[in-house]
């Protein structure tokens, strides 16, 4: 599993848009032992911001409540940019707009043996092809 | 508010009170004519209602009605049906029970539920990652147990001015006070001086802040001026405006230990990510770490207030 992760990620440019400090850094650490080059942002203008100024975003996993702001102009500029998405959220999925329900999404808290099949399945997909996954990933 | 009806709902009387909110006469609501106040969104619901209320034996429906200053608030309607000796329906007897409070409230507790599964399932996450950090730098599951149980009672503090800081704003003399409360059992006083002005610390940086003031806190005790009895630990902190908005600079600087200086320890693994990294991103401010001849320096600087809070702030001025 992990052999077939670092494949898919090996110098894949992942961005996390993650407010919780702690959250954050154990998502950063995660995908880092996978072999992903990591860009950590915390709030909207800083991701935009970053997807701005980075060429080759591979994967974006995107929290969809900033401390107290919600994250979708980072969500609506990922789209434009075909950027697959990865929302996680501490809500329920009715906090998550009609707009985003394609997108995929996972509640915290995010272990080791939940995120890597998923960003190994995101990545592995082309970004011009519809995610049509709802709530969970098949295996 | 009282009403009578025969049939599907065609009213033959309204009381005096339903004539007050409303505004219809007693001709205006019989009939169909009390739908006219009913907001539209809830006729159907209305009409639906009385369809089956023959079958049920009630009626039933939560409807929003206008009153006559054009507002509508939501009211709880009951009918009751009235019948001859042969049981068959002669009339029906209803009240309109103001429940708009009710509804109101109910809503709100909607919101905080949500709000409150939110944090919950945050905080798990917190409590999973500081689990995952702890394991990397531990050699046994005692040393595990042991930096495991103490972080947990630090995010365990916080957690507790946390839940109070609605009515009660977190002062960072306070919760760094309560760090070293905690660690020293209340014996350090005479080695430990604070010193600062009344600092208020956001929510959502009190969390990691205390955590790191645990970390910087534990590798005074284990190896740096608080292991032993001569060493002095100052925490001097200061507020400073930059580019027009209040920072924070928090100084950290031990001195006077005898612990030799190849023994002298910084914060490292978990602590040391915490510190230098988790703190700044969290906050956007930065966090400087040293040893020195004499002990650990640290110096954090962050901004008080987030900018969206300054916008909110602004808008409401």
């Amino acid at each position: 599993m992990e052999n077939a992760c670092k494949s898919v990620l090996r110098d894949r440019h992942v961005l996390i848009v993650e407010d919780d400090a702690l959250v954050g850094i154990g998502l950063v650490n995660c995908l880092e032992e996978i072999g992903a080059e990591v860009s950590w942002t915390s709030d909207v203008g800083s991701a935009i911001i970053a997807i701005e100024s980075t060429s080759l975003i591979s994967l974006a996993i995107v929290d969809i409540n900033l401390n107290g702001v919600r994250s979708d102009p980072v969500l609506d500029e990922l789209i434009a940019r075909n950027i697959p998405i990865l929302l996680c959220t501490g809500y329920d999925s009715s906090f998550i707009g009609d707009r985003y329900r394609k997108i995929l999404c996972v509640a915290k808290p995010f272990t080791r043996n939940k995120v890597i099949p998923i960003v190994n399945e995101l990545i592995a997909i082309d970004p011009d092809s519809v995610i049509s996954v709802n709530g969970t990933i098949s295996q | 508010m009282i009403w009578r009806a025969v049939g599907n709902g065609a009213w033959t009387w309204s009381s005096p009170q339903w004539m007050q909110y409303t505004g219809q006469t007693s001709q205006d609501s019989n009939g169909a004519g009390w739908l006219a106040v009913v907001h539209p969104d809830d006729r159907a619901t209305a009409q639906n209602s009385w369809e089956i209320a023959e079958t049920i034996g009630e009626f039933h429906a939560d409807l929003r009605i206008q009153s006559q200053l054009g507002n509508y608030k939501w009211f709880q309607t009951r009918g009751e049906p009235l019948r001859d000796d042969a049981g068959r329906i002669i009339e029906w007897i209803g009240t309109s029970t103001d429940v708009h409070d009710l509804r109101q409230l109910q809503a709100e507790q909607r919101i905080l539920v949500a709000e409150l599964q939110h944090r919950t399932r945050n905080l798990i996450a917190v409590v999973h990652s500081i689990f995952v950090q702890t394991l990397r730098g531990c050699e046994s599951i005692d040393m595990l147990r042991d930096r495991y149980e103490d972080r947990l009672a630090a995010l365990s503090r916080v957690q507790g001015l946390l839940s109070t800081s609605e009515h009660e704003p977190i002062k960072l003399a306070r919760l760094i006070g309560m760090e070293l409360d905690a660690l020293g059992d209340g014996q350090l006083a005479s080695q430990v001086l604070l010193s600062g002005p009344d600092t208020v610390v956001r929510s959502s940086t009190a969390q990691t802040l205390a955590l790191a003031v645990h970390e910087l806190s534990t590798n005074a005790l284990k190896y740096g001026a608080l292991s032993n009895r001569n060493g002095m630990l100052t925490v001097a902190w200061e507020e400073y405006d930059k580019n027009g908005q209040p920072w924070l600079r928090l100084t950290w600087r031990e001195t006077g230990s005898e612990v030799p200086h190849e023994l002298l320890s910084r914060p490292s693994g978990y602590g040391r990510v915490l510190i230098e990294r988790a703190l700044p991103q969290q906050t956007g401010g930065q966090t400087k770490m040293h040893l020195n001849a004499s002990g650990m320096d640290c110096v954090i600087t962050l901004p008080l207030r987030q900018f969206h809070e300054e916008a909110l702030h602004g808008e409401r001025v």
